[in-house]
């Protein structure tokens, strides 16, 4: 676990919505428990909880947080928004041929396309941390 | 070019009787990166290694050489 507060606000945060995104994911595949709406709710509840706890510590520790975001982190944060770019394209690309074709309700691809934009840096970055790449 | 350097990091710190944390604070990095440059996984910036040459009191030769 990272002794830097930042470094382990950043994780947490990340491992937090990579985490409740999938199980809203899973969970609405399913069609059990809340609606999609409720989902989106509390994804951006955990999402907007992390931003906040990460900004106050960000004030509270300014050298830690020139700590976190040194150069090795914050080219494996640059490649967690590159992946995620290409990740979310690749998905737009798969739910207009699954909307185009009448399996995918196109409002609900939209509305999925939002979680794959929120979740993927963040899967990317916590993958970089466990292979050692970032901290 | 994906040459892979040779990497005297770990030699030098602990000559200079520095954990990699206190490197670390030392040169305002995270202790991972000080990790991942002894090992040769992350390559620093020329500002890096001269920042962390200066705080070795060595040059950046010695810390860093290209394979024979």
């Amino acid at each position: 676990m990272p002794a830097n507060p930042i470094s382990r606000a950043r994780l947490f945060g990340s491992i937090a919505t990579v985490v409740t995104t999938l199980t809203a994911i899973i969970m609405a595949s399913l069609s059990v428990g809340p609606s999609g709406l409720i989902w989106a709710g509390v994804i951006a509840t955990v999402a907007l909880g992390y931003a906040l706890w990460s900004f106050i510590l960000h004030v509270r520790h300014p050298k830690a947080a020139d700590a976190a975001w040194d150069e090795q982190n914050t080219i494996a944060h640059r490649d967690s928004l590159i992946f995620g770019f290409w990740a979310v394209l690749w998905v737009f690309i798969a739910f207009l041929g699954l909307s185009v074709t009448g399996h995918m309700d196109p409002a609900v691809a939209f509305y999925w396309l939002g979680p794959v934009l929120g979740a993927v840096p963040p899967a990317h970055y916590v993958v970089s941390v466990l292979r050692g790449r970032a901290e | 070019m994906t040459t892979k350097l040779i990497v005297h990091l770990r030699a030098h710190r602990t000559q200079a009787k520095l954990t990699q944390a206190e490197l670390a604070d030392l040169v305002g990095v995270s202790r991972k990166t000080i990790n991942t440059i002894e090992n040769g996984v992350f390559t620093p910036s020329t500002t890096l290694a001269l920042t962390l040459a200066d705080q070795l009191g060595c040059s950046v030769h010695d810390l860093f050489a290209l394979p024979q």
